[in-house]
């Protein structure tokens, strides 16, 4: 397995379930690199389970201090409102990331070797037989091949939007995707034809795609993913429960499935009413 | 039209730019190679958008008076914001030198921040047996950028 000297992990999203995930996070990093870095952006609200919960520093700090790491910087900052859909929310948090880690390049003098971007409140469980083949510049680890029914028109289009190893230039790159915006008018139209179009992954695909970035998982396949298997973490998981120790989908998946999406229609979810600022 | 203005080793008087442009932010930088300070710039414009919350969507990098204002302001109403092209101010005949120095491929130009950014990260690409340079018309460094602008997907273009 490949050691690298200095990496950076952009922990960006939503607070949600991260004193739950960070053990979990943590692990996988441990061993990585010589040093590991870690950048943590999220809102100063967080509304998962339907009411709009403050967010501190100390909210963002204690899961650090309980497992005796450091993040090396971190910002929680104010909601930007309504965007199209909430790829561009979490979008602006990915680049708030992407600058803090620029600036540490800068005012240290270096690049890191391989940067990951990832989300606060995702379970990533380890592969024992990941490789961590380093991604050159323009690839990233982090899509999967076209799998059953995950096809172009299913809205999916390979790109989960959870994940992304880079290195430094590429991570620069990606998180740019807030910038990524089409016509108000193909938005109106396209918004009530069909709603695939302006999902995560169509999104996230289609601006990849664009900037002629290319996934590492089509030469490696699967075996060599850097982790076996994901989901985000639900307020409903127990919290004595050991997710290293579950059966993914007879027992996660279904916790992951069974939480669902109630709460779009507030604040600014999906379903809600509140007017779209970016327009 | 709310724009980043650069000045950048700048010749000339700035004041005539400025009270022209009537920017929302002024960035001067003196660092002498273009990589190097096209990092230290977008650093700067991404740090007043994303975290200062400032509205910026035109960046004008300028080295000289030749910012071509009129025309720009023409052509900007019809540029999308997720636009990816540099509009370069040109002039011809073009790339333009006067014999004794390497060409100024890029010159000043106009361009939307997110395009900035990229430059700005060019410094990091790899470049090592990538670059297929076919005169000493331009620097090693005009290289790279043009070379990282096509291989992202971006383009450039002269402001008719």
């Amino acid at each position: 397995m490949t050691k690298f000297k200095r990496i950076a992990v952009i922990l960006a999203g939503e607070f949600r379930t991260w004193p739950r995930a960070a053990e979990y996070l943590f692990k996988l990093f441990e061993d990585r690199a010589e040093q590991v870095d870690y950048y943590f952006v999220t809102w100063n609200v967080c509304t998962q389970t339907g009411v709009a919960k403050p967010i501190t520093d100390h909210d963002v700090l204690a899961p650090f201090q309980k497992h005796n790491v450091k993040p090396y910087k971190y910002l929680v900052i104010d909601p930007i409102g309504k965007q199209r859909t909430t790829f561009w929310n979490h979008a602006w948090l990915v680049k708030v990331g992407n600058i803090l880690k620029r600036r540490t390049e800068q005012e240290e003098d270096f690049v890191y070797d391989q940067v990951i971007e990832t989300r606060p409140d995702i379970y990533l469980k380890r592969n024992p037989t990941s490789r961590w083949v380093p991604c050159k510049d323009f690839e990233y680890e982090g899509g999967r091949p076209i799998m059953g029914d995950s096809n172009y028109d299913s809205g999916f289009l390979t790109m989960p939007d959870h994940y992304f190893r880079t290195n430094s230039y590429t991570n620069d790159i990606v998180s740019n995707r807030y910038s990524f915006k089409k016509s108000k008018e193909h938005y109106t139209v396209t918004w009530h034809v069909g709603w695939q179009f302006y999902n995560h992954h169509w999104t996230l695909s289609n601006y990849l795609i664009m900037r002629l970035l290319k996934p590492r998982v089509y030469e490696e396949g699967w075996p060599t993913r850097d982790y076996k298997y994901f989901c985000p973490i639900r307020p409903n998981f127990p919290e004595d429960m050991n997710l290293d120790e579950q059966h993914e989908l007879h027992v996660l998946q279904p916790l992951f499935d069974g939480w669902g999406r109630p709460y779009d229609h507030l604040f600014y979810g999906p379903q809600s009413n509140e007017p779209i600022v970016d327009l | 039209m709310n724009i980043a203005l650069i000045f950048h080793n700048f010749v000339g008087d700035e004041s005539t730019v400025i009270n022209t442009v009537n920017p929302v932010t002024i960035i001067r930088c003196n660092t002498p190679g273009k990589l190097l300070a096209f990092r230290d710039i977008s650093l700067d414009i991404d740090e007043q958008i994303y975290i200062e919350r400032k509205k910026i969507d035109w960046v004008l990098y300028a080295t000289d008076a030749n910012i071509r204002w009129d025309d720009f302001k023409q052509l900007s109403k019809y540029v999308e914001i997720a636009s990816d092209t540099v509009y370069l101010t040109g002039r011809n005949p073009w790339p333009w030198h006067d014999g004794k120095e390497p060409a100024n491929m890029l010159g000043n130009f106009y361009c939307r921040p997110h395009l900035f950014t990229v430059l700005g990260s060019v410094y990091k690409i790899d470049t090592e047996g990538k670059l297929d340079k076919k005169s000493d018309l331009v620097t090693d460094d005009i290289t790279k950028l043009i070379y990282g602008i096509n291989r992202t997907g971006f383009d450039f273009k002269n402001i008719p």
